[in-house]
């Protein structure tokens, strides 16, 4: 087999595997990070302040989002690579970059707003622990990092849909 | 849907009627009662003197007296039924301010408040027997007196050496100095060896050195008397004694489990007093008079001046110039359906006096922003349903009452309009028959299967046409846009400032309708609609009150701010279809992963799995998206829309009334 023969056979495939890959890996990653930031700040709090639990677990939770939709476009990118359908193999090259290209917004956005979006819920566990009746402010303040997880789920999905 | 006008209210009662007359308007519950305003500078005002706060301070005492008790109940109680869901009692006002039964609940919270204490202080009682017994636990081998002390002829010493040190090499290092020596071994633990060491006073000071050499050091076993062992028992007989007082006490306690009602009703009476002595310590008093300054809402001004008739005062109310206006307080008079808007207006500000009241203009565009970005017949049903359920169940009250109230609206919008845009749960209907193997249901909008004929499809086909959904939802942007503008341009004309209306706002819509024509080719000059360019000629204007060369760049700032402005605002609508899009996305996924491994097993099989992922799934997808809904919605009022023409800043109407946290009141005349 030649080396244009083995791209032609595996490429397509491969790129698009890798696109799925990094859409819910790094969005993963970053929902890891973000959750685990505003776990260890809602532990802190805990110790003092055990009622707190349902306020702390909501504010941890938020940016565990990011994972989810990096799964959501991995999940429809190996939809629409035919994974299911059992038509993956003539997955073209083009096609395959397509797919990796298109999964690139979810995997960077969900890596960077995850980690940014669990400092914000960090930072807000300060809110319940001064003032509780106010801890949803600091829950609006988290969702307005997730808009832009959600725009780099948008775009990925169009791409993801309507790429070829 | 406006702002009710105030008054400002200036009354001098007499001192003997006060605490009725401050009764009486704790119940009409209109007025509010400020800090009068400073008059200092006449002799006459400055030798008023404020009220005593001994009242004030006794009702704090009062109120943090049965919240601790409260608190204790709560902790060393038995556990309470109900939770969240348990409705608050409702009660008449007589019953609210009965003098005994608010005397019985401070004394018992009184007691409560000792128990508590008595709980605190076995606790720390314990803490120090475990800590002496500890100490002793070294010595119980040990049977000679602890507080054996040297004599004249024996020296005596209790003391430990490191875990380490070889006992035997050590008796020998003795042995060898001494035969008057006797090293009695007591016990030992993971670091110290323990012994006592007595020897003729003869040999002491050549036994030191050994002793020295072996690294022993003395223990400090000052204040024991008897031996180890004796001690050990009375000390476990006093924590008996301890854990059963303990018991008893926490038993007392839970006693008082079926008195927390009337506790938190106490706990209320206790904030009613506090607000009324709050109100009497902003007053003036002479010697036999009282002056009082405050606010009272026009329609309740016959009311209140009807009721003030009993008592031996005078009176005066006044409207409010206008630089009064920022210390007004303001109060929002809403019906039904406007009235739950009133928590997401306070949120951001209340409006000025002199402002507009955003809730009924907010109210149809916020129900269907929500409504929009939510579209799901199934999630909208649940939602309405939910809040419904809480609404008629709990009854709440305040901001969380209105958010609910509010949200039975938007879960409706959400059901109607997801019904239009072919969404339950998602494609429930879709997945499920097909995963089935079964024809997909044909219902108008909701459910139309390809090659159906006959039915209406979805109006808006957010998975399948998200274009057309974008350009829609930024043209109901622009519309809210719009109609801020026109509340703007109203506000502006009603004071009077009809030039700056029209110069500032008027010009914007010509050039959107010229815009509007330019798209559609119609009109022209020089290929141009005329309405256009009268627009931007008028757009001129902007640096009218700009002077020299400050008209140029007046011109260019308004021409740059309003074209990113407009421009950006009406972009940021598109967040309507984002949100619409990524709930319908992953509620498919889920729907799909749920059909997945169902799709190859018998139906029996395969329909559990499916309902299970299906539940779990949609169910996080319904909170998550109703806290990301609710947010962004929010978000298109403060930004976008308020940004036309809201005026913030107002002062929150407080009036002195009756707000009860744990009943609620019956209405009685």
């Amino acid at each position: 087999m030649t080396f244009g023969e083995f791209l032609t056979q595996y490429a397509g495939a491969f790129f698009g595997f890798l696109g799925a890959a990094l859409a819910a890996g790094l969005a993963c990653v970053g929902s890891a990070k973000g959750t685990g930031l505003a776990g260890e700040a809602s532990a802190g709090l805990l110790a003092e302040d055990p009622s707190q639990f349902s306020k702390c677990m909501i504010l941890q939770v938020i940016p565990g989002t990011q994972g989810l939709y990096g799964l959501v476009i991995g999940f429809l990118a190996l939809m629409k690579m035919g994974l299911f359908s059992g038509t993956v193999g003539e997955l073209t090259i083009a096609q395959g970059l397509i797919v990796l290209a298109a999964c690139i917004p979810m995997a960077l956005g969900g890596l960077l707003s995850g980690i940014a979006q669990g400092r914000v819920a960090a930072a807000s566990i300060n809110i319940v622990a001064k003032n509780p009746n106010d801890w949803s402010k600091g829950m609006v303040l988290c969702i307005i990092v997730e808009f832009y997880a959600i725009l780099s789920l948008l775009i990925s999905f169009l791409m993801i849909m309507f790429g070829f | 849907m406006s702002i009710v006008k105030m008054k400002r209210l200036r009354l001098i009662g007499m001192r003997a009627e006060r605490e009725a007359m401050l009764r009486q308007l704790q119940h009409l519950g209109c007025v509010q009662i400020d800090e009068p305003g400073d008059r200092s500078d006449d002799p006459h005002w400055a030798r008023l003197t404020r009220p005593d706060t001994g009242a004030l301070n006794e009702a704090k005492d009062a109120r943090s007296s049965v919240e601790n008790a409260l608190k204790a109940l709560k902790k060393y109680g038995p556990k309470q039924k109900g939770g969240l869901l348990t409705p608050r009692p409702v009660i008449t006002e007589g019953e609210l301010f009965d003098d005994e039964a608010y005397r019985t609940g401070l004394a018992d919270a009184g007691q409560l408040v000792a128990l508590e204490r008595r709980i605190s202080a076995l606790y720390a009682e314990q803490n120090k027997l475990r800590t002496q017994k500890l100490a002793l636990a070294p010595w119980l081998a040990l049977d000679i007196p602890l507080e054996t002390s040297s004599t004249a002829e024996v020296a005596v010493q209790f003391g430990a050496v490191a875990a380490a040190t070889d006992l035997d090499a050590f008796e020998g290092a003795l042995g060898a100095v001494t035969d008057l020596y006797e090293l009695m071994r007591a016990g030992a633990d993971n670091e110290l060896k323990y012994l006592v060491f007595l020897c003729h006073r003869s040999v002491e000071e050549d036994c030191q050195a050994v002793l020295k050499e072996y690294g022993f050091s003395r223990s400090a076993l000052r204040g024991w008397t008897g031996t180890a062992a004796e001690n050990d028992k009375r000390l476990d007989d006093q924590l008996a004694a301890a854990a059963k007082e303990l018991e008893d006490t926490v038993a007392r306690v839970g006693e008082y489990a079926s008195k927390k009602g009337a506790l938190e009703r106490c706990l209320d009476r206790a904030d009613q007093e506090i607000a009324r002595e709050e109100a009497r310590c902003r007053l003036l008093d002479s010697d036999a008079a009282f002056f009082l300054e405050g606010w009272v809402p026009v329609p309740d001004e016959s009311k209140l001046l009807e009721r003030l008739g009993q008592y031996t005062c005078c009176w005066e109310t006044q409207d409010p110039e206008p630089e009064d206006y920022p210390v007004v307080p303001v109060k929002l008079k809403n019906n039904r359906f406007t009235e739950p808007l009133t928590t997401i207006t306070e949120m951001y500000s209340l409006p000025a006096y002199d402002g507009v009241d955003p809730n009924g203009l907010m109210m149809p565009f916020y129900v269907f922003f929500f409504g929009f970005m939510f579209a799901d017949l199934g999630y909208g049903l649940i939602l309405a349903g939910a809040c419904a359920f809480i609404n008629w169940k709990v009854r709440p009250k305040g901001g969380f009452g209105q958010l609910i109230r509010l949200m039975i609206m938007c879960g409706i919008a959400s059901a109607v309009i997801g019904f239009f845009t072919g969404g339950f749960f998602s494609d429930f209907l879709y997945q499920f028959t097909s995963m089935l193997g079964l024809p997909q249901p044909v219902i108008p909008f909701l459910s139309v299967p390809d090659g159906a004929t006959g039915v209406p499809g979805p109006l808006l086909n957010v998975m399948g046409d998200p274009m057309t959904v974008l350009v829609f939802a930024l043209a109901v942007g622009f519309v809210q846009i719009v109609v801020g503008m026109i509340v703007k341009f109203w506000m502006l004309c009603r004071r009077g400032q009809v030039v700056d209306a029209v110069l500032d706002i008027g010009t914007w819509w010509v050039i959107f309708a010229g815009i509007g024509l330019f798209a559609a080719g119609i009109g022209n000059v020089a290929g141009y609609p005329v309405v256009l360019i009268i627009g931007c000629l008028m757009l001129l204007g902007q640096g009218r009150t700009a002077k020299g060369f400050g008209k140029v760049t007046a011109i260019i700032g308004a021409v740059y701010n309003g074209v990113t402005g407009y421009f950006g605002d009406i972009l940021s609508y598109s967040r309507l279809m984002v949100m619409m899009l990524a709930g319908s996305v992953i509620g498919q996924v889920f729907n799909i992963l749920g059909a997945m491994p169902g799709g190859g097993m018998p139906p029996a099989i395969g329909i559990p799995i499916f309902f299970i992922i299906f539940i779990i799934g949609h169910a996080f997808n319904i909170g998550l998206n109703v806290i990301g809904t609710y947010v962004h919605t929010s978000r298109l009022q403060y930004l976008e829309f308020f940004k036309q023409f809201y005026e913030e800043g107002g002062r929150p109407w407080r009036p002195l009334n009756i707000a009860t946290k744990y009943v609620d009141i019956k209405e009685e005349e």
